[in-house]
């Protein structure tokens, strides 16, 4: 009787990803999926937050589409040790703060190393990637990049494009039949869709991808806004994390404010408040505020005025505020809400 | 707070109950607590877990689906300062070729 196969999946919660694992599956391979948490990830947290989105599954789809499969999901945290990738990446970045191919190599990486750290041995690894659909890193020639930059080497297939690349040790050895792979080459998602179809696969989510934060051109323009800042580039999960919350607006170098857009976002930011000076709207209605950043007197006014340019009393001459410092001390402070120009031009 | 069940003995001796207080967390963190937990744990050991995030809901069932242990009972409450907290039992069921 032949040996049973082992592989493991990087599954992101995407179609690509579950299409990939199904396809080997099929071959009667015994896959388990591994999900790596960077901070940047766009499901979770933030989907969780926001109360405009409480009509969405607050779901992790990694999770789902191990449900869907019935695979075991290794959810892994680097958020640590990923800072490294996304602060000096090798080959750069793509449009925004996006180091696309070194996150694939490093992802590759990291399975192999938690493959070997199992008890139980795996043969192989694979992955969702299409060639010609990222123009970072799903290029032809990246593809057998992170093969090798990873050290996986023949041992990593890509079972959707798996027919435009030489044949992997998986393939070579008979544990899966190249035949069945499939040559998926470019953006056009109907092939995957297809797929999906023929395999049983009718709900997914996020169908071309985009599951994290840093190509998202708004948040990577934060992200620099916070490097810059700061003067060195570096970060912390709570910096990252605030990021994808409210506006951040900064009039003066030395501090910016964080303006909570609805409730959800106000409740998290609240939970910041013996980090940060918080302030909340006294005279009138209007969303909770952090200041991150150091604030003397005159800057904490600055940042009411702006904070009372969301409030309901930003067409009247005063607005209050309870500003609240991380050392439990309170003051109230009053301020000419500031003008929709200002506010615009200190958008970050 | 709910009174956590009694050891029990398993076919590997007497079982434990552990505590995890992932409440602040915001998920994947309390799913990643709980696994990494529970790869340390032996099978009929049982894990309460408390958390205030509003997605372990569907993430915490999910993650102890797939890797076949039991959640044997799920508690919502609100909380004084407002906000909801949720607890989750959970009986570690180790198969053949599990972590």
């Amino acid at each position: 009787m032949a040996e049973q196969r082992r592989a493991v999946a990087l599954i992101s919660g995407g179609l690509d990803s579950m299409l990939a694992a199904k396809v080997i599956m099929d071959q009667g391979i015994d896959v388990e999926g591994v999900n790596f948490y960077t901070g940047f990830c766009v499901e979770g947290h933030t989907h969780a937050l926001r109360r405009t989105e409480q009509d969405r599954q607050k779901r992790n789809n990694a999770l789902w589409v191990a449900q869907q499969l019935g695979i075991k999901l290794h959810i892994v945290d680097v958020i640590e040790e990923y800072k490294d990738v996304v602060l000096n990446p090798k080959h750069g970045y793509g449009a925004a703060n996006n180091p696309c191919l070194d996150c694939k190599i490093f992802m590759v990486k990291k399975a192999q190393a938690w493959a070997f750290m199992q008890a139980h041995q795996f043969d192989f690894i694979i992955t969702g990637e299409v060639m010609g659909q990222r123009p970072m890193s799903q290029r032809k020639q990246t593809l057998p990049l992170i093969a090798t930059e990873s050290g996986v080497e023949d041992r990593l297939l890509r079972p959707l494009s798996a027919k435009h690349l030489p044949a992997t040790l998986p393939e070579r050895e008979g544990w899966v039949d190249r035949t069945k792979l499939h040559a998926f080459h470019g953006r056009n998602r109907k092939p995957q869709i297809a797929l999906a179809k023929q395999l049983g696969i009718s709900d997914w989510s996020q169908p071309s991808g985009g599951c994290c934060f840093l190509t998202n051109a708004q948040y990577s323009s934060k992200l620099s806004d916070l490097w810059t800042s700061r003067g060195q580039r570096n970060y912390e999960l709570d910096d990252i994390m605030l990021l994808k919350v409210g506006r951040h607006i900064r009039p003066v170098s030395k501090f910016k404010v964080i303006v909570g857009r609805e409730e959800g976002e106000n409740k998290f930011l609240e939970g910041y408040k013996n980090t940060f000076i918080s302030l909340l709207p006294l005279s009138h209605r209007g969303p909770f505020a952090l200041i991150d950043g150091s604030a003397d007197a005159q800057g904490v006014q600055l940042a009411v005025s702006i904070l009372g340019r969301y409030s309901q009393g930003r067409d009247d001459a005063l607005f209050t505020a309870r500003v609240r410092h991380p050392d439990g001390a309170e003051q109230e402070v009053s301020a000419k809400p500031a003008s929709a120009d200002d506010v615009i031009s200190w958008h970050v | 707070m709910r009174s956590l069940p009694p050891p029990m003995m398993s076919s590997a001796g007497m079982s434990k109950t552990i505590k995890i207080d992932a409440r602040g967390l915001l998920c994947p963190m309390p799913v990643i607590e709980l696994q990494n937990r529970i790869y340390t744990l032996n099978d009929g050991d049982q894990v309460y877990l408390t958390a205030t995030d509003y997605g372990t809901q569907y993430d915490v069932p999910a993650w102890v689906n797939v890797h076949g242990h039991v959640l044997l009972e799920t508690q919502t409450r609100q909380t004084q300062s407002d906000g909801v907290e949720f607890s989750y039992l959970i009986q570690v069921k180790m198969h053949q070729n599990s972590a």
